[in-house]
């Protein structure tokens, strides 16, 4: 799987640490990490939960372009 | 399972899964062998069945420490880690004073020496962790 770059890049830019986020969706930072490496695929419910603390959409962060 | 993340519970289920099969492979190992050549290697097949149980618990302790899917959400895990690492110190100090074979067979007094082990594992597994994610996060840097 490929590294989702765009989460690191939404959470940067709100200059929050993988910690913070991890602490805002009520999960362990080793989620974050593994996200952000692209070694899990997060359920939707999570991933909404993360669009809401970046404040992007899921299309921003998920969506797989051509 | 209410404390863990969704992907701890994932992980946990995978690696429970990896080392149930692991431990069915084992047995299987251990029948055959004393099925062929008779060997019987610890006191009683109690103890065979107990010590092949607690080598598949250390595989799912470790994989899931590594995996960050052993500590609740709300643990601290190098506080737990420290208390495990004592816990397992103070077995294996203690099993050195205990002779753990006789007559080349595994005793019942190994299991104190199994404990220490497992509980060892914990804190080791946790500190490698830690040391390969600074790696990576300092590689990650390096790319940018």
């Amino acid at each position: 799987m490929a590294k989702n770059l765009r989460l690191k890049t939404a959470r940067a830019r709100l200059d929050m640490s993988q910690q913070d986020l991890a602490d805002a969706v009520d999960v362990t930072r080793q989620t974050i990490s593994a996200i952000e490496r692209g070694d899990y695929n997060p359920t939707i419910n999570l991933c909404i939960r993360i669009c809401k603390s970046l404040n992007v959409t899921l299309n921003d962060l998920f969506w797989e372009e051509d | 399972m209410d404390n863990f993340d969704e992907y701890q519970k994932f992980m946990r289920y995978k690696y429970g899964a990896y080392s149930f099969i692991f431990l069915m492979l084992l047995i299987m190992i251990n029948y055959l062998l004393s099925l062929v050549f008779e060997v019987q290697w610890a006191e009683t097949k109690e103890l065979e069945f107990f010590l092949l149980i607690s080598i598949a618990l250390g595989y799912f302790i470790v994989m899931s420490v590594y995996k960050g899917a052993f500590f609740h959400q709300k643990y601290t895990p190098t506080v737990y880690s420290a208390i495990y690492f004592f816990l397992g110190l103070m077995n294996i100090y203690v099993s050195f004073s205990i002779s753990f074979i006789k007559d080349g067979r595994v005793t019942f007094n190994s299991i104190m020496l199994i404990n220490g082990v497992l509980w060892f594992l914990i804190p080791a597994a946790y500190i490698i962790r830690e040391f390969v994610e600074k790696r990576r996060d300092k590689n990650d840097i390096e790319e940018k």
